[in-house]
């Protein structure tokens, strides 16, 4: 059945009513407990010796009841990470990305060599190049492919502890079959690289890697420097201010980590979906799909804005963490 | 005097190096002190002195040295701690109240986060009241709730009589001589809901309070009571009919039943008046026909 709707004041009931909820929530607020039990409460994080007397007093308690019910109320989106006091560190992968263009490089020498070859000299640059680049690239680009990304806690420790005191993760000498080392080409072996698909190979690596710093130059604000003054605590004025300056900070981390990982949480895509991490890849959300096309790339700038590519190079924008995406010109 | 709770140093140390204190200037010794301080209010419940180590790494180390950071007024932790915890502070005021009040709120939470206030020369700073055990975004968001309830609570008691749209809870003039018998009749009835709210479970009371008296969806109340919304559901029924259960019995032993009450609509206009409308299965006010209760029984 619906509600009463009307809510006039009623001159017979409303003092009784009134003074039945009053006396129901009559505490006086020493005695309520404080925001972090409450938080703790509601949040069943507290061992049973302790939830007890702080249930017992919300029960009877209108001004506790209130806060829980504003507390829950206030709760974020599922899906969408809560802030940490500490700075984020980068994932393991970021320090490798310049290994993306480094392994298209290598392909692209690779297929060079393997185009100027006979039929019967194919085999062997191909079982090599099949042999190390998936290795190195999967390695590479860890946050778009699932072969090199942690399925659980317990990989991630592991990857990270590889890393040494870093926490990243050393490159791993790339892997080498049996029938790849056999049949790869000595080095007085007449088929091996010609100089011309080298200087190709070398041309495509710095194209890359002007384009990649290209990349890095645009993103570093010229106002976001490190010897910026930090607020001083002094006037409430300042206060207001504090958030832009704060901000710029940000600039800076995000120039130096990586786009894809911001405000402690890391967004990669994977084919035609994106997902994010708020655990350094422990635990991934799928947000909605911008697009049924295969997804090449990533670039967020915080918690709830982000870029995707697509391979054919339409680009998509979210600023809702990933609710609602719009097409980018 | 209570002892002071024996925390070892060992996992000390080991919370330390996890959250990073140093980067924020926070030492060692003031960090520890923070520690022992909450693990002092965890052992004031627990009538234990000795804490076990897992105890001291469950306490949320990052945040707090942020929050001790900031406490002593370290520029880079609060940079940090506005670009974090602002946006979401923002959107959880808003959720509870409008865009501009909600703003309002959480500036002033700021205001005394940063310690505008001075005692004795030093900066208060409401951060000293954070110690680690909840993480510092849902103790922000519990502070704010409180601030928010304190603050309706405290303009409702200053609201105007006069003022038609704070009706709730102003003191409202006695009942009409004219109407000696509805006034006795209203009296009983809120005997008998009071007492039948009284002998309710704790648990029940609470249900009941949350989805009406505070407005949850089933689901947030569920969440509080760690349960599913289709649990929240079926216990809330099950409260429901025992608050009906408990009206009848109280009106039965004042030699009443439902049916002599002619007017549950006016008793339930205010406050908990879904609750004794659902409860008693009464049609809306609005709804057209029998009048309420004549007729209906307990199922």
């Amino acid at each position: 059945m619906s509600a009463p709707t009307h809510r006039g004041p009623d001159p017979h009931a409303d003092p009784l009513i009134a003074s039945v909820i009053r006396a129901a929530g009559a505490v006086t607020a020493k005695d309520c407990p404080d925001a972090e039990l409450l938080a703790l409460y509601a949040e069943h994080e507290m061992s049973s010796d302790e939830r007890g007397p702080v249930e017992a007093h919300v029960a009877g308690c209108g001004r506790c009841q209130a806060t829980l019910a504003a507390f829950v109320r206030s709760a974020p989106e599922p899906g969408v990470p809560e802030a940490t006091g500490g700075i984020a560190a980068p994932p393991w992968w970021a320090g490798w990305r310049w290994m993306v263009p480094l392994a298209s490089a290598t392909a692209v020498a690779a297929v060079a060599v393997w185009i100027g070859r006979g039929p019967a000299d194919q085999a062997a640059p191909v079982a090599d190049v099949v042999a190390r680049t998936p290795a190195t690239v999967a390695e590479a680009q860890a946050p778009g492919g699932s072969a090199a990304l942690p399925s659980d806690a317990r990989s991630v420790e592991r990857r990270e502890s590889a890393g040494g005191a870093s926490g990243r993760m050393q490159p791993a000498p790339p892997r080498e079959s049996r029938a790849a080392s056999a049949a790869r080409p000595k080095e007085n072996d007449p088929t091996r690289v010609d100089e011309r698909a080298a200087g190709e190979a070398r041309d495509a690596l710095e194209k890359a890697q002007a384009d990649q710093f290209e990349i890095g130059r645009q993103r570093v604000n010229p106002d976001m420097r490190r010897d910026a003054p930090s607020p001083t605590p002094a006037a409430p004025a300042e206060v207001a201010e504090a958030p832009a300056r704060a901000e710029n900070v940000a600039g800076q981390r995000l120039a130096e980590t990586a786009t894809s990982a911001a405000q402690g949480l890391v967004w990669r895509v994977r084919d035609g979906i994106v997902e994010r991490s708020p655990d350094q890849g422990v635990t991934w959300t799928r947000t909605a799909s911008p697009t049924s096309e295969r997804l090449s790339a990533v670039a967020a700038t915080d918690a709830r804005t982000a870029v995707v590519t697509t391979v054919t190079g339409t680009r998509f924008a979210t600023s809702d963490g990933g609710a609602t995406w719009r097409n980018l010109p | 005097m209570p002892q002071p709770p024996l925390v070892s140093d060992a996992a000390l140390d080991r919370l330390f190096a996890d959250a990073e204190a140093a980067r924020w200037g926070v030492s060692r010794e003031a960090f520890a002190d923070a520690v022992r301080r909450a693990m002092a209010k965890l052992a004031h419940t627990s009538s234990r002195r000795e804490i076990p180590d897992a105890m001291v790494a469950a306490v949320h180390g990052r945040d707090l040295a942020l929050a001790l950071a900031c406490a002593e007024g370290h520029d880079a932790a609060w940079d940090h701690f506005v670009l974090t915890y602002r946006p979401e502070l923002y959107r959880a005021a808003r959720a509870m109240t409008d865009e501009a009040t909600g703003r309002e709120l959480a500036d002033s939470l700021y205001a005394d986060l940063f310690g505008l206030t001075e005692q004795d020369g030093v900066r208060r700073s409401l951060f000293r009241y954070y110690h680690g055990r909840a993480k510092l975004s849902t103790w922000l968001r519990s502070v704010l709730a409180q601030r928010h309830v304190d603050l309706v609570r405290a303009q409702r008691r200053t609201t105007s009589l006069d003022d038609p749209a704070h009706p709730a809870d102003a003191v409202l003039p006695a009942p009409p001589v004219e109407q000696p018998m509805r006034a006795g009749t209203m009296r009983v009835a809120a005997e008998a809901l009071t007492a039948a709210l009284v002998v309710l479970a704790q648990a029940d009371r609470g249900r009941l309070a949350y989805y009406y008296a505070h407005g949850l969806t089933l689901a947030q109340a569920g969440r509080l009571f760690g349960e599913s919304e289709a649990t929240a559901s079926r216990k809330l029924e099950r409260a429901r009919k025992a608050l009906r259960l408990g009206i009848e019995g109280e009106l039965a032993a004042r030699g009443l039943s439902v049916g002599d009450i002619d007017d549950w609509a006016a008793v339930s206009r205010q406050a908990w008046d879904s609750v004794l409308m659902e409860a008693l299965a009464v049609p809306a006010p609005q709804e057209p026909g029998s009048p309420p209760f004549k007729g209906k029984k307990t199922s």
